[in-house]
């Protein structure tokens, strides 16, 4: 398969990520809680509750469209994403993008945190936009201002010389 | 069954094209600020267009579209003040990931080492969360309130 769509293709495949999540959530049950057909980290969260529920009889929770089996996002898009770079020879082990790997998990537990903290991860907050939340269009707004102390931040520490 | 079949379904999907293309939401929003460059904050675009098409369309011909358009769904002033400041975190950690979280699943699924390190963070963050970081919040929210 190969996209050519030009400067407009992540357009195309974002409006297709979008459609693929309203249909979720509209004909397959992908719910509640609602605009969740796509969730990185709703669904990797029901998954690992789910995970720890039936071995370690916890009682974290698990929305009801999950109860019985986890939602598996996370598994087809590591499968999805395998078969991708496989098809196309870009399969191998590779450092990056943060070559530090103890700074990489760091930062993976720290995003866990605050997006859980939120509720919802950039994707699923631009679905609730779609939906018409209005606290998802304070959380985007958000993101947009960490991402520019981010931006600033980056270009300072790299005018003073600090490496990552 | 049928809503973690779809979920496989919209993950292979969802992944095959993620590594096929660069698509990242927070790249996109970096690389508009920094760079003067729109190219992969239309994808972010996208997902908006396309939710706001799907939604509307999908409840105009009978799918299961409650509460929609959802309006103003702000509860109190800590969920106000627990998504702002989770607003700024997630942007700002991922920007120094350098990815979102769908990105870094793609990029593990295609070989990086530093997204599978990322990930491994990621998930015992959400361990962490419900064990202890939850905690702390009902605490601060009982003493709001």
């Amino acid at each position: 398969m190969k996209f050519k769509l030009g400067y407009n293709r992540l357009l195309v495949i974002g409006i297709v990520m979008g459609l693929l999540a309203a249909a979720a959530q509209a004909f397959f049950q992908v719910q509640p809680p609602v605009a969740n057909g796509i969730s990185f980290l709703g669904h990797p969260r029901e998954l690992l509750n789910w995970i720890a529920n039936r071995l370690f009889e916890t009682n974290w929770p698990v929305t009801r469209a999950f109860l019985l089996y986890p939602p598996l996002t996370v598994i087809g898009v590591l499968i999805g994403s395998f078969i991708a770079a496989g098809r196309n020879k870009e399969l191998k082990l590779r450092p990056g993008p943060v070559r530090k790997k103890v700074l990489a998990a760091i930062f993976g537990f720290l995003v866990a945190n605050f997006g859980l903290l939120w509720g919802a991860c950039d994707m699923r907050t631009a679905l609730l936009v779609s939906y018409g939340s209005v606290l998802a269009v304070i959380a985007l707004v958000s993101i947009i201002i960490g991402v520019m102390l981010a931006g600033f931040y980056m270009q300072y520490s790299a005018k003073k010389g600090i490496g990552q | 069954m049928i809503p973690a079949i779809a979920t496989l379904v919209v993950g292979l999907l969802i992944g095959y094209m993620g590594q096929r293309s660069t698509f990242c939401t927070i790249s996109g929003i970096r690389d508009l600020i920094l760079r003067r460059n729109t190219y992969r904050f239309r994808g972010l675009v996208g997902i908006i267009i396309g939710g706001a098409i799907g939604f509307t369309l999908f409840k105009f011909i009978g799918g299961d579209v409650p509460s929609f358009p959802l309006g103003m769904d702000i509860v109190s002033p800590g969920i106000l003040i627990a998504t702002i400041v989770g607003g700024l975190g997630l942007g700002f950690w991922s920007v120094m990931a350098e990815g979102c979280p769908y990105r870094q699943h793609v990029m593990a699924g295609e070989g990086r080492v530093g997204a599978m390190f990322y990930l491994l963070g990621f998930y015992v963050g959400i361990a962490y969360f419900f064990m202890v970081t939850v905690k702390w919040l009902d605490l601060l929210l009982s003493i709001m309130r």
